[in-house]
């Protein structure tokens, strides 16, 4: 940029120092014209080069607090709390539970509070047979912590502290709860040829366009204030959606364009829905306590299935698997532990043809890990017409997986509920081949017993592993908002 | 899934085929097996819930030389008449009812491998299909170390005392409870007793108690040739199940086997039952459920290869499947056997064949979609909640320390032990827990809660709640309501009332409001009280908003969208 076009501005902060009365701070120049601190920073430099001002640097000391002290200005000084503590329970306490009460555990930070509320005066320890105990006798206010906090609200400058406040200063610092950090500042005064120019003709600039300028037309003896366009302003606040949840749109989104019916389904469910219906008997290990998560209040049992199709499921069960079906077991109320309770719900006398599917909220008593949740999603589907075959399932597998842009790859699967059945794996790029596809053809037995007469295809979809495969995530944890600023809910840096 | 570890070289060696691993690999796919592990001597092999048949190495092998053409289909195996019986003492009805039984014998003794290879099977089938021996529990002893016939009964506990396996003296039944590893692990499902069950033979020597341990006197070892096999439990159906899969490993053994008669008080049995099941049907029926055609030369190589005996009378199969596969229940288990031998690769690139259906969401599904779409275009960031919580997060507003809430028998830890009723409460806590978080925070999540509702038959109510939180030194009133105006107008709203509300503890009286659609409740606003704040560990102006969405989609059916 040539000095010429920067000619405004310079006639303009010259003006401007001289009306400072021909010296000042640059912090003052800047406010005083209103200008960006880049801008006024560059035009002084030239100004400086040119002999129209003379630069004087003045070192100061700045008072800062540390990450140490920020910490402490929070909870407050170990010896003063430890004091308090003691003063609060009667002016004496043996020195552990004094420390206890106190919250100080750290041992590090445990001695610092006994040498400080020494050394300070707050009180002192008095060595008995069994125990030292700490004596508090009265606790004048915490002056110390008072210039911590003065520190943390507003600049200071250790020159114009009084001779008191620079030795608790220096203990201050000592202890690591502020440092001292040498400043510039910068003091510009006009020299001769400045004031010359400062005379000079320049159209006025301006920093802001208003509504005066535009309506008067005085915008056409203007000049406008360059900006440091190139300069990364502060972020502004912004909302988003949360990716997760928008992901579960997309697959809505490929099952709706499919010809598939959205249902509605329910977290708390009867096992008969959860597990009989679908051929788990009730002695499966999937339905302990180890596996399923139980309602204990307000009720743990709730309502049976009609009696036509209560005394369908039971008749299956103790065919096929040969033992007494117990109908209060089918009673019980769980946390679902797979929305195929709530599409198996759905067929029940349904005529084909028919496409149906449900994304919810699942439970499963699991370890917390970066591949385990108690809670998590997923997607159930069923379709049911005259020619439904397994080839049909495997195809809708793979083309769901080249919407979404992964490899798949198939092997036989076994779920109580289907045969043929399936487990697809999709290709996550760091964890490899994760199974997250399962599904197959519902058995006969189910169909017969809930007046099905065609044959139905269900499926799964693991959502979270889909998801994790997509964007190369490895912690599943990640998934839900934990805290702000840490999953992937991150946001324009995510 | 459960998973076997084997040597490599007793597989080869029964199969009699070197075979390389990546085509063991592959072939063992073919049999819904997965190769976990490797070392060069063992091979680790994971196998599906449906295929115990699976769960040895002689089974193994059995199916991979019947895969490679090495040898044919055997549905069903030569078993001698009984020559002895157990005898089932009616005590035992009440605490372990079932027993079966077979003898095999052998001229030559046990190898160490065939010794492994029988522990290893029993430990599997334990563990799985007789659901850590509670359903079901297997013996096997050396048969030249007892005397038939057996007498299956029960006694009371302190009355029984032998040798278990391991030990060098005798030990009393509740010592064998409280000292042997057995004992600890499967104690509990004998406490409950006061008679234990006992397999003796004829001169009184204790075959084992059931299901906890053997005796030691009848312990194979290497210089055992014929084996005396039991299994005792609480399903008819398992234990024949388990003894068919011992009686054909056994087989692979080149054991002889031998039937035993087993005489309860009112009623024979004779196990074990090795029958085969037969299946008729035509190769349309099957090649329609896989989705295929093929000739029916094809549909009988690929059942042959996978175990079964198949035989072609004009338009039927008659398919004998063999007495160890207990997951055939009807056509479509061997029509999946048909499905893995075309392949589910190739199966997958073939078109689909579904008809046209119509497609379409949930109404609230579509009202969320669009609630959640206006709170991001007001600058409210979305978070994404667990419903399961602690009561720490719901009952801190004074008056819920007794809410009626769900909660589980069983949770994981106390973060996960109660259902959600409301979504305010748990951002207030994520808020409170993300210390450092620069100011303004504006969040809104939408999600399911729980409520308690006596009047319904499983006693909660499941809906759809948004809320809406912002904290900032600024933070009023006002600001969310203008928020939550601007999304309601979005939606397509109008009619939209605030009416001032009692606070409750919970906002600060006289800054609070109910909000009304017409004349529909959906929902609260306030400024939070600085009471409820410092519990949760929030030290700045907060503002929040709950919105009842089902009440709001009753509402919507009239009104059109802006958004």
């Amino acid at each position: 940029m040539s000095s010429d076009s920067l000619l405004a501005e310079r006639v303009f902060i010259l003006r401007k120092l001289r009306d400072l009365g021909g010296a000042a701070y640059f912090e003052d120049i800047c406010a005083a014209s209103k200008l960006p601190d880049s801008l006024v920073h560059r035009v002084l430099l030239e100004c400086a080069q040119q002999g129209l001002v003379t630069v004087e640097e003045e070192v100061f000391q700045l008072v800062e607090l540390t990450d140490k002290g920020k910490a402490t200005l929070e909870r407050g000084l170990p010896e003063y709390l430890l004091a308090k503590t003691v003063l609060h329970s009667g002016g004496q306490l043996p020195l552990q539970d004094a420390l206890k009460a106190a919250g100080i555990e750290d041992r590090k930070e445990q001695e610092a509070a006994i040498g400080w509320l020494i050394r300070r005066q707050l009180g002192r320890l008095q060595r008995t047979d069994k125990e030292v105990l700490v004596i508090v006798a009265h606790l004048p206010h915490d002056e110390l912590y008072n210039l911590l906090n003065k520190v943390s609200t507003k600049a200071v400058l250790f020159k114009e502290l009084t001779d008191e406040e620079k030795s608790a200063i220096d203990m201050l610092r000592r202890r690591g709860l502020v440092k001292i950090s040498s400043k510039i500042k910068r003091f510009y005064r006009i020299t001769e040829q400045g004031l010359k120019d400062a005379q000079k003709e320049v159209p006025p600039v301006v920093t802001r366009l208003t509504p005066e300028l535009i309506r008067s037309g005085a915008w056409r003896r203007c000049v406008f204030a360059r900006y440091d366009v190139s300069a990364l302003p502060p972020l502004p606040s912004y909302g988003f959606l949360h990716p997760y949840l928008e992901f579960l749109d997309q697959i809505r989104e490929f099952l709706v364009s499919r010809g598939f019916e959205e249902i509605e389904g329910r977290l708390v469910e009867t096992e008969f829905w959860n597990f009989d219906v679908l051929f788990q008997p009730q002695d499966h290990p999937a339905r302990e306590l180890h596996d399923t998560l139980k309602v204990l209040k307000p009720r743990d049992k709730g309502p049976l299935p009609s009696e036509h199709l209560l005394k369908s499921v039971m008749k299956m069960h103790e065919r096929y698997w040969k033992y007494r079906y117990d109908i209060d077991v089918a009673r019980r109320l769980i946390l679902r532990s797979q929305t195929t309770a709530t599409t198996i719900n759905a067929i029940v006398g349904r005529r084909p043809p028919f496409k149906l599917f449900t994304i919810g909220r699942v439970y499963r008593h699991d370890k917390i890990d970066s591949r385990h949740l108690v809670e998590f999603y997923q997607c159930d589907g069923v379709m049911g017409y005259y020619g439904a075959s397994f080839k049909d399932l495997l195809r809708f597998f793979r083309d769901l997986a080249n919407y979404l842009g992964l490899e798949v790859r198939f092997f036989p699967g076994y779920f109580p509920f289907t045969e043929p059945s399936v487990e697809g794996y999709v290709k996550h790029p760091t964890l490899g081949w994760v199974e997250c596809l399962p599904g197959g053809l519902f058995r006969r037995e189910i169909l017969k017993a809930l007046d099905v007469d065609c044959p139905v295809i269900a499926w799964a979809l693991g959502l979270e592993r889909l998801f994790m495969a997509m964007y190369n995530i490895d912690d599943i944890r990640l998934l839900f908002t934990d805290k702000l600023g840490k999953g992937v809910d991150r946001g324009i840096s995510w | 899934m459960p998973t076997i570890r084997i040597p490599i070289s007793d597989l080869l060696s029964l199969v009699g085929e070197l075979i390389p691993i990546n085509k063991l690999e592959e072939l063992l796919r073919l049999l819904k097996c997965e190769v976990s592990d490797y070392d060069g001597e063992y091979l680790e092999v994971t196998f599906m819930e449906d295929r115990f048949d699976l769960s040895s190495t002689e089974g193994l092998a059995r199916a991979l030389a019947i895969l490679i053409g090495k040898r044919d289909p055997t549905p069903s195996l030569e078993l001698h008449a009984p020559s002895t019986h157990v005898i089932v003492d009616k005590t035992v009805s009440q605490i372990r009812p079932y027993i079966g039984c077979l003898i095999a014998r052998r001229e030559t003794p046990l190898s160490s491998d065939e010794i492994e290879s029988l522990m290893q099977v029993q430990e599997t089938l334990h563990k799985t299909l007789c659901r850590h021996r509670r359903k079901a529990s297997i013996g096997v002893y050396d048969l030249a170390k007892i005397q038939p016939p057996i007498r299956y009964e029960s006694r009371k506990r302190e009355d029984i005392r032998f040798t278990p396996l391991d030990w060098s003296r005798q030990l009393s039944a509740d010592e064998i409870l409280k000292y042997t590893k057995q004992g600890q692990e499967y104690g509990y499902l004998l406490e409950r007793f006061d008679r234990f069950p006992l397999l003796l033979d004829f001169r009184g020597q204790v075959l084992s108690m059931p299901p906890i341990i053997n005796s030691e006197e009848t312990r194979v070892t290497e210089s055992t040739h014929s084996l005396f096999v039991d299994v005792t439990g609480l399903s008819r159906d398992t234990i024949d199940a388990i003894l068919r899969i011992l009686a054909a490993s056994l087989a692979e053994r080149r054991f002889s086997l031998e039937a035993v008669k087993i005489i309860y008080d009112d009623r024979v049995d004779v196990t074990p039952d090795l029958r085969p099941t037969l299946t008729t049907c035509s190769p349309v029926d099957l090649l329609s459920i896989v989705g295929t055609t093929a000739d029916v030369r094809v549909v009988t190589e690929a059942l042959t290869r996978l175990g079964h005996r198949v035989f072609v009378y004009e338009d039927t199969l008659l398919i004998l499947t063999p007495f160890y596969r207990h997951d055939i229940f009807d056509i479509t288990d061997i029509a999946e056997d048909l499905a893995i031998w075309v392949g589910y690769d190739a199966l997958s690139l073939k078109p689909l064949s579904m008809p046209y259906t119509s497609g379409s969401l949930l109404p609230m599904t579509d009202l969320i979609r669009r609630f959640r779409r206006a709170a991001a275009q007001l600058g409210f960031r979305e978070a994404h909640r667990f419903t399961l919580t602690s009561d720490r997060v719901l009952r801190q507003l004074p008056g819920r320390e007794d809410l009626q809430i769900l909660e589980v028998q069983n949770p994981v830890s106390s973060e996960f032990a109660v259902a959600r009723d409301s979504l305010m409460f748990s951002l207030l806590d994520l808020i409170g827990s993300s210390k450092g978080t620069p100011l303004p925070i504006r969040v809104f999540e939408v999600g399911p809660v729980i409520i308690v509702d006596d009047s319904e038959p499983r006693g909660v109510r499941e809906e759809y709640h948004a809320a809406l939180v912002q904290v900032s030194s600024d933070a009023s009133y006002e600001q969310v309501q203008g928020a939550l105006l601007a999304i309601l107008k979005l939606l397509g709203f109008n009619q939209i009332r605030f009416l001032p509300s009692e606070a409750k503890g919970l906002f600060i009286s006289g800054r609070c409001a109910q909000v009304l659609v017409g004349d529909t409740l959906i929902g609260l606003l306030g400024e939070v009280h600085p009471q409820l704040l410092e519990r949760y560990a929030i030290d700045h102006p907060c503002v929040a908003a709950e919105l009842y969405l089902n009440a709001l989609e009753t509402i919507r059916k009239t009104n059109i969208p802006q958004g």
